[in-house]
């Protein structure tokens, strides 16, 4: 199963990964103004900086393997009229040259926050781009909104987990940085619940799609039987449910901080078997019968 | 002028199974062993050649099924080199120096294995091509399909698959020109098109 697109689940769960780690440390860092505590967010997101290029390029380097030239990748950026890969290869590239920018003067003492809130949004249409890869092909398993949810909400999971990460290496325990936190890993759960709603709509949609049989259904790409959606059905929900076990640990652990580093460890594994699951089983669902 | 549209009819009626179009098309274009270009398929019972319900109302129809031309092709749009193209006259064809084997034409193909990927170095059973001098060569990681035998096309001939069916089940030409064959066909008998509510508009139309 998935033997082609292990790169692609790779690739997109860690670019999600790079933008919504930036996003929240430069959320934390802009908007903590007060003294003191926008000195502790300030080290906070100079901490993540240095985590975030190594993950986008790491993104961009798996997805290579994917290609069957890749010493031809360098043409997959020619088609931005119509290509939304064309557009995600131009994103993240963005995303890496101008996250190089913003730490190359954050090493000079520098710190713009239009060039951070640039790169942020670099970083959101990057994961946009890429759901726009997924929906506009029409598949039953990928068309709607749920793509959006799944890819914008593993971003956010990212980026509250990386956050949570950052912050328990803060012994000062910076309140106005855990009070966000909190904030952040409420809005994480409640994407989380809104991903479970659409989950099911969209299995219930691809299982009443199984019940037609006509010449169109034999011809479709995304043809299935009851047994594979059965399988990548419970992979997903399975995933959700790690998912959601591990951000519901985050929000204890921030409500409690500090706390043992056991358990936020448990919520960081939680997060990453639980995002891999759910990513698996979104493009097995999509390819259909292989 | 109108603007011409290349398109194929395949009269089911006609169609007996044979698979000599499939053979013909993998002959002519010098297809390695693992690539067709053109299937057929059985839509019926679970497996090929097999009808569905219980004697003696069983119900098959063999569907020949390749690359669909269509007029608003979703692999050209989503190919992000440009290596998925389409030429003025309707047909979709495929750069393979150019084509990075991304495979995303396939994913936003709405038809099944029309599209096929060359995973090996192309291999073939006789160490010999069979077919044509001028047909492009497979290239190892890139993604190829049916191209209407674009290069028979253009010395005025018609596809391999059209020439071989024994039981002349297939038509091709415009489908703009009132005066040719297709048209007349279309006119005059009743047809159906696969995946219509897909929006891509294929210029493959089955006789019923």
């Amino acid at each position: 199963m998935l033997r082609k697109e292990w790169p692609l689940i790779l690739n997109t769960l860690l670019a999600q990964a790079a933008a919504g780690i930036f996003l929240f440390l430069a959320v934390n860092h802009l908007f903590i103004v007060n003294g003191v505590q926008h000195a502790a967010a300030l080290q906070i997101y100079q901490a993540g900086l240095v985590l975030v290029g190594p993950i986008i390029a790491l993104a961009m380097l798996l997805s290579l393997f994917h290609l069957g030239k890749p010493f031809r990748a360098y043409r997959a950026m020619t088609n931005l009229p119509s290509s939304w890969l064309s557009w995600e290869i131009f994103f993240s590239s963005g995303f890496f040259v101008l996250w190089l920018a913003c730490f190359w003067l954050d090493q000079s003492g520098i710190s713009n926050p239009y060039l951070i809130g640039l790169t942020g949004l670099a970083g959101i249409f990057n994961v946009i781009s890429m759901a726009n890869i997924y929906t506009t092909t029409g598949r039953p398993g990928w068309a709607g909104i749920g793509t959006y949810i799944s890819f914008l909400g593993s971003m956010f999971i990212f980026g509250s987990a990386g956050a949570a990460l950052l912050l328990a290496q803060d012994a000062g325990m910076n309140p106005s940085a855990l009070a966000l936190a909190s904030k952040q890993s409420w809005l994480v759960l409640f994407i989380l619940v809104v991903e479970l709603v659409l989950l099911y709509r969209s299995l219930s949609r691809l299982k009443a799609s199984l019940q037609e049989t006509s010449m169109d259904q034999l011809v479709s790409s995304s043809e299935m039987d009851e047994e594979e959606l059965r399988k990548y059905g419970t992979i997903s929900i399975c995933g959700w449910t790690l998912s959601l076990a591990g951000v519901g640990l985050l929000v204890y652990i921030v409500g409690i901080f500090p706390a043992p580093n056991i358990l936020l460890l448990f919520a960081v594994l939680f997060i990453l078997c639980g995002e891999f699951l759910g990513r698996s089983a979104f493009f097995s669902l999509g390819m259909g019968k292989q | 002028m109108k603007k011409k549209r290349l398109g194929m009819l395949i009269d089911l009626k006609r169609c007996i199974g044979c698979h000599t179009c499939a053979v013909a098309c993998k002959a002519h274009n010098n297809l390695p062993n693992e690539i067709w270009w053109n299937q057929i398929l059985t839509y019926g019972g679970k497996s090929m050649d097999t009808p569905k319900g219980t004697y003696p109302n069983l119900e098959m129809q063999f569907l020949p099924l390749a690359c669909q031309h269509c007029e608003k092709p979703a692999c050209v749009k989503a190919c992000p080199t440009g290596a998925s193209y389409q030429r003025a006259d309707g047909t979709v064809l495929m750069d393979y120096d150019i084509c990075v084997g991304c495979s995303l034409c396939i994913m936003a193909c709405p038809y099944k294995n029309v599209r096929q990927y060359n995973e090996k170095t192309p291999q073939y059973v006789l160490d010999f091509p069979v077919g044509n001098s001028n047909v492009n060569e497979q290239q190892k990681g890139t993604v190829s399909k049916c191209v209407f035998c674009y290069n028979l096309l253009d010395q005025g001939e018609s596809p391999a698959c059209v020439d071989l069916c024994p039981g002349k089940a297939r038509f091709f030409g415009d489908l703009a020109d009132k005066d040719s064959e297709v048209y007349k066909l279309l006119e005059k008998r009743k047809s159906m098109q696969l995946l219509t509510e897909r929006g891509t508009k294929p210029s493959v139309y089955f006789l019923i």
